[in-house]
């Protein structure tokens, strides 16, 4: 089973509507992870981003949003603590990004993952090998 | 200073070396705890589970995925509205600006 990191834009997709840009690709993404064939692996920051996009960005009353995010953790395998702070320091000042952007790639980084993101103005592809657009991925044994 | 193995303060921690030489190591750990976290020097590798709570766990992401679907059909977005991905986006944005932060730290 290969381990995965997930970015916030692209979990936000997994409560989005099929009309939505590359919400199939989300789905297909998460099929995986739910029928075993990756494993889910996110730095727990993202809990609290994704609390606030369900809540602003997506609208959702309190126990929706309590709700969604747990079933977000039942696809995680797991929450990865904080990682190393030379490596999310290094690619804040080398990329220009938010700190809380750059703990994705930063743990991607750490653990040699592949990092799938629906934000291709962040996360630009020149920032790691490891980060994989959404658009394009595609299941790999 | 006295130093600790990581496997004395989280009973539930095996290295691969340990597996490789001994696998009932594992299983004995695995009748003691649902599951078992292995290790490859300093580093988390995998997670063991027992396969009972593997098709449980299976369970509770189809439930979860499920649940994720059902959102989606009570919340779609608004025609030509922002949609969570793109509202996620720029407020990345705004949070690289110093404007953001004399906003939110005066």
């Amino acid at each position: 089973m290969t381990s995965i990191i997930v970015d916030t834009s692209v979990v936000v997709k997994w409560y989005a509507q099929v009309s939505e840009d590359h919400v199939y690709e989300a789905r297909e993404l998460r099929k995986r992870i739910v029928d075993g064939d990756y494993s889910l692996v996110c730095p727990e920051v993202i809990i609290l981003e994704l609390i606030n996009a369900l809540r602003i960005g997506k609208k959702l009353a309190p126990d929706e949003c309590i709700q969604s995010v747990h079933s977000f953790i039942a696809l995680c395998a797991q929450l990865a603590p904080t990682p190393n702070v030379d490596a999310i320091v290094s690619v804040v000042y080398q990329h220009a990004m938010a700190s809380y952007d750059a703990v994705f790639v930063a743990l991607a980084q750490e653990r040699n993952m592949s990092l799938v993101t629906a934000d291709y103005t962040h996360h630009k592809k020149s920032v790691s090998p490891h980060i994989i657009w959404l658009n394009e991925w595609k299941y790999t044994d | 200073m006295q130093t600790q193995h990581i496997s004395d303060a989280y009973p539930n921690v095996i290295s691969i070396t340990r597996i490789r030489q001994d696998i009932d190591a594992l299983t004995s750990l695995l009748e003691k705890y649902p599951e078992v976290n292995v290790l490859k020097g300093q580093k988390f590798i995998f997670k063991v589970v027992r396969m009972e709570d593997s098709q449980e766990l299976m369970h509770k992401r189809k439930a979860a995925a499920a649940y994720m679907d059902t959102i989606a059909k009570k919340h779609p977005n608004k025609k030509g509205g922002m949609t969570a991905t793109d509202w996620l986006i720029r407020e990345r944005d705004r949070m690289r600006t110093k404007a953001y932060y004399d906003e939110h730290h005066r």
